[in-house]
């Protein structure tokens, strides 16, 4: 849905709805980027771009969710044109299956970890941990378990079903916990609640 | 719900994306079922771990106004 704004529209909800989003932007964009110039390139980008559309943004709705789409969509298409990658191919198509194999109920398989790793673990291990995962699963894991979005909002922000966002949340969390796992061994601990 | 029923749902009720009457029957599965409560608390943990420890940066105010002046300069 378009709608016409003047001047004094437009800058009143970018101040208001967009730019006390910009900490989590910039979080995400680090996030995203692996590398903190890079991600202030982003961030202007994003910002510059939900500027332009901003006739497309409905006041009054979820303004972070809005943006952090624009985000990623600006992040993919400098991925696509940095690593020179076809733009036919759908970013997304990489994880398709594996998202797939994971849809049904078998989703039971989990990767446990003791109570006390968790309790240990650093902020430093967990950050280069989250880092550590492929790209569309760093961003779910932010979206879900840092920004707290529901589902449905997170399926709207990276344009998949609700039931990709649900199988692929959950191979990310165990991917992470694969990593967290390594990081608690080196460390010394007792891994599996099994072995406690 | 038994304990097979409670593990496939259990990501889906910590996120709270489950209808309210399967919440309710986790939840009163959860008080009889030590084990199912124990590996609950153990991936709230780990959301919670998460949420809490996971690096967040402030950002700069320069930051910030590098971000105004680009969007005023490139929108007149
Ligand atoms: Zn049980």
């Amino acid at each position: 849905m378009k709608q016409e704004l003047d001047k004094t529209e437009k800058d009143a909800i970018f101040e208001k709805e967009f730019l006390p989003h910009i900490d989590s932007l910039y979080n995400f964009a680090i996030f995203l980027e692996n590398n903190e110039e890079i991600a202030k390139d982003l961030l202007q980008e994003t910002y510059l771009r939900a500027y332009k559309f901003i006739n497309y943004y409905e006041k009054g709705t979820n303004a972070k969710a809005w943006l952090i789409r624009i985000l990623k969509n600006t992040f993919i298409n400098e991925y696509r044109r940095r690593s020179k990658l076809p733009v036919q191919i759908d970013f997304e198509e990489t994880y398709q299956q594996a998202d797939e194999d994971e849809a049904g109920e078998g989703t039971t398989q989990n990767v446990d970890l003791r109570q006390e790793i968790y309790n240990n673990l650093v902020g430093d291990e967990i950050t280069k941990a989250v880092n550590a995962l492929p790209v569309d699963y760093r961003l779910i894991i932010l979206l879900c378990d840092v920004e707290g979005f529901k589902y449905d909002e997170i399926a709207k922000i990276i344009d998949v079903p609700i039931g990709t966002v649900r199988s692929r949340l959950h191979r990310a969390r165990n991917m992470l916990k694969e990593k967290l796992k390594d990081y608690a061994a080196k460390r010394g601990y007792t891994i599996n609640e099994t072995q406690a | 719900m038994n304990c097979t029923e409670v593990a496939s749902r259990l990501q889906l009720f910590i996120d709270e994306e489950l209808i309210f009457q399967d919440m309710e029957s986790i939840r009163k599965h959860l008080q009889v079922c030590p084990d199912c409560e124990k590996r609950f608390q153990t991936e709230k943990l780990f959301k919670q771990t998460l949420k809490d420890k996971i690096m967040k940066r402030n950002i700069e105010s320069h930051v910030v106004d590098g971000v105004k002046d680009f969007i005023h300069n490139s929108s007149n």
